[in-house]
């Protein structure tokens, strides 16, 4: 290690940095470290698993659709924090549902071999169950789902979501909401009905698409013009809350063909923040991500996993904070 | 897990096979995380790997054919909808031929022509790169001269393969439809700062619809923005157009994410569109269908292009030589509501 510090022009704190894949290191000086390795064929110690660790310095990114803004934003923030820690993203496709669980296991079946670890974006059923706290794989964005991750998460903080949500429907009159797609905040406790709750409203229907895409929140309509004008406990209703940004812009398109005002007749608000809710007619009401800050926390944990500096009992769960942004949706026309 | 005692000399393939009791060849599919290996099979030869203290030589080098069968996938960004659907599709394409791939990310020219030179691609057998920001003949010229590159799109020609968009014949369609349909100032929003490259062949479809009508060019309809934020350039460049006071019923937009800029920026100034301003966009994205009102557009049979480049890469791959080529693919005009006759 000596004589790779020598060969690069760095300190050895430097080089234990880039082999552990911390961040923090100009790009260039990983090369340079990178390049004294790979010259004088040196091996950091550790256990044979830990000796081809750093070797390939590829991580392998699964993700479901690239196709969707939402996953494509996610992975564009995950490459360009894999660019800055001196390694290469192999993005991995994992294609619709059905297929996924099995491509995810191929693609975690070649830890240790092509790739050094896995970023696992979105859902995986049970794909990961087999895996160990101690493996080199974080779910990114993985919710959705009441069990335990056998691996460290990284996630939203969507409990945060459903508050200010909920707190901004109150602060602009709303009290009955449709839910749409909302699954990602109904569950693992269900924390959007206890906003709701808490901020004295209550959801008058729910709809629940295949997907979460512009089609499925456009095919939405019907359900929500239903419960708009349907009276009793499931008619009456003043707002949409939508699962995902792409759904509400699909839905907003839909009330536009239909004649029916937002924010007037109906509120509507997303979930993602997407660059498309600010340009839409209205522009949407959302609460934003924070894919920069999900990919930094992700690499984070993939670096304490390959340094073995994590407790290789438990997986660790982090959260990332949300933030509200008010647009015309909700608000109405700002004037100019 | 503990140590392994070090063998004499560096363990091979061979030794991890000969204790997993399988071949070379599944030795090294499992090394590449390729499928095809049963599960208990791929724990004996991790196994037998950790056992021997064998070193893979290099990232997912193939030991025989000195190949990684990874091939580097680049796009300007992911953000903007063409380029995340592109990507995606070359992916999967070369999974489909054997390939894995490595997505780059080259936000400027410089990390362009990194990623051809190979400086940034250490290790690949090719590349596949949608440029953005260097002219195709310069990053065609920069490719490292044993390194098979493949260019999907971009402005110019190039001395290596490339698949060029079918740019021309789509951008003389939209125009032609806005003509025919009744628009006679038609204005454009454009990328590249004001600068009509001349071998744009976007705007050159353009200019001939409007040549062909009898049409004059009017300067005074060109504006152009930025094109690292498509959406926000495209407001900007109306919004500026729009206090020009120029007369214009039609705004072509060189890409949709423009155009919902455009769509954007008439709204808040008060213009309908259909009924005062058609507005087209090029690209056929998803968000295409999902505009109000929904966004006239040019499918550039995307699905083509990928076809057409992994093909070509993958000859060259396999050790074609010869001088560059070029396939043309097309390009579909789709109406919708966003330039409906007045």
């Amino acid at each position: 290690m000596r004589d790779v510090a020598a060969l690069a022009g760095v300190s050895l704190k430097t080089v234990s940095r880039v082999v552990n894949l911390e961040p923090h290191t100009r790009p260039e000086v990983v090369q340079r470290v990178r390049q004294a390795i790979a010259e004088l064929g040196w091996v950091p110690n550790g256990s044979a698993r830990a000796l081809r660790t750093g070797r390939t310095g590829v991580l392998a990114v699964a993700v479901p659709d690239l196709g969707r803004p939402a996953d494509a934003a996610l992975v564009q923030a995950v490459v360009e924090e894999v660019g800055r820690r001196g390694l290469q993203a192999a993005v991995e496709p994992t294609g619709d549902p059905e297929q996924r669980p099995s491509r995810l296991r191929a693609v975690v079946a070649s830890v240790g071999a092509a790739v050094d670890a896995v970023l696992v974006l979105g859902p995986h059923g049970d794909a990961l169950a087999p895996l160990s706290p101690a493996s080199p794989v974080v779910v990114v964005q993985g919710g959705g789902t009441d069990r335990v991750d056998p691996v460290d998460t990284v996630d939203s903080d969507l409990a945060e979501a459903s508050a200010l949500l909920a707190h901004h429907l109150a602060v602009v009159g709303r009290r009955r909401p449709v839910l749409v797609g909302c699954a990602r905040l109904t569950s693992r406790g269900d924390p959007l009905r206890a906003a709701l709750d808490a901020a004295g409203a209550g959801a008058v229907a729910e709809v629940e698409p295949r997907a979460q895409r512009r089609e499925e929140g456009f095919d939405a309509v019907d359900g929500v013009l239903a419960a708009l004008r349907g009276s009793g406990p499931a008619g009456g209703a003043d707002a949409v809350l939508c699962g995902s940004d792409e759904v509400a812009l699909g839905l907003l398109a839909a009330l536009d063909a239909r004649g029916v005002a937002v924010p007037d007749a109906l509120v509507v608000a997303g979930v993602d923040g997407l660059e498309e809710g600010s340009f839409s007619a209205p522009s949407l009401t959302t609460v934003t991500l924070a894919p920069e800050h999900l990919a930094r926390a992700a690499l984070d944990l993939v670096a304490d996993r390959l340094a073995r500096t994590a407790p290789a009992q438990e997986p660790r769960r982090v959260l990332v904070p949300v933030q509200l942004v008010r647009r015309e949706s909700t608000t109405g026309p700002v004037p100019r | 897990m503990s140590d392994p005692p070090h063998p004499p000399r560096a363990a091979t393939l061979d030794d991890v096979a000969r204790v997993a009791g399988v071949s070379g060849k599944t030795v090294s599919n499992v090394l590449l995380g390729r499928g095809g290996v049963s599960e208990a099979t791929r724990a004996r030869v991790r196994e037998a790997v950790e056992q021997v203290g064998y070193q893979v030589q290099h990232a997912g080098r193939s030991l025989s054919s000195g190949r990684s069968r990874r091939v580097a996938v680049v796009v300007p960004m992911l953000y903007q909808p063409y380029f995340a659907t592109l990507a995606e599709r070359l992916i999967l394409a070369l999974a489909a031929r054997g390939y894995s791939s490595t997505l780059r990310i080259a936000a400027d020219a410089a990390a362009e022509v990194a990623a051809v030179s190979g400086a940034t691609t250490a290790g690949v057998d090719g590349v596949v790169v949608a440029p953005l920001w260097t002219p195709v003949e310069e990053l065609g010229r920069r490719a490292q001269p044993h390194l098979p590159v493949v260019q999907v799109g971009g402005v110019g020609t190039s001395p290596g393969d490339r698949v060029v968009m079918g740019e021309h014949e789509g951008a003389l369609a939209v125009a032609r439809h806005l003509v025919e349909t009744g628009r006679r100032r038609i204005a454009v929003s454009w990328y590249s700062g004001g600068v009509r490259h001349p071998a744009d062949e976007r705007y050159a479809g353009y200019r001939r619809a409007l040549l062909e009508a009898g049409l004059p060019l009017d300067d005074a309809l060109f504006v152009a923005g930025t094109d690292t934020n498509r959406r926000r350039s495209g407001y900007a460049s109306t919004v500026a157009l729009l206090r020009s006071g120029v007369e214009l019923d039609a705004v072509l937009c060189v890409n949709d994410a423009t155009a919902v800029g455009v769509l954007r920026a008439l709204r808040t100034h008060g213009r309908r569109v259909p009924d005062d301003v058609a507005v087209t966009g090029f690209d056929d994205t998803p968000e295409a269908r999902f505009t109000t009102p929904a966004l006239t557009s040019v499918d550039p049979r995307q699905a083509d292009m990928v076809a057409a480049a992994v093909q070509m890469l993958c000859e060259r791959m396999d050790g074609l030589e010869g001088p560059g080529r070029s396939v043309r693919t097309g390009a579909d005009l789709r109406v919708r509501a966003s330039s409906a006759p007045r």
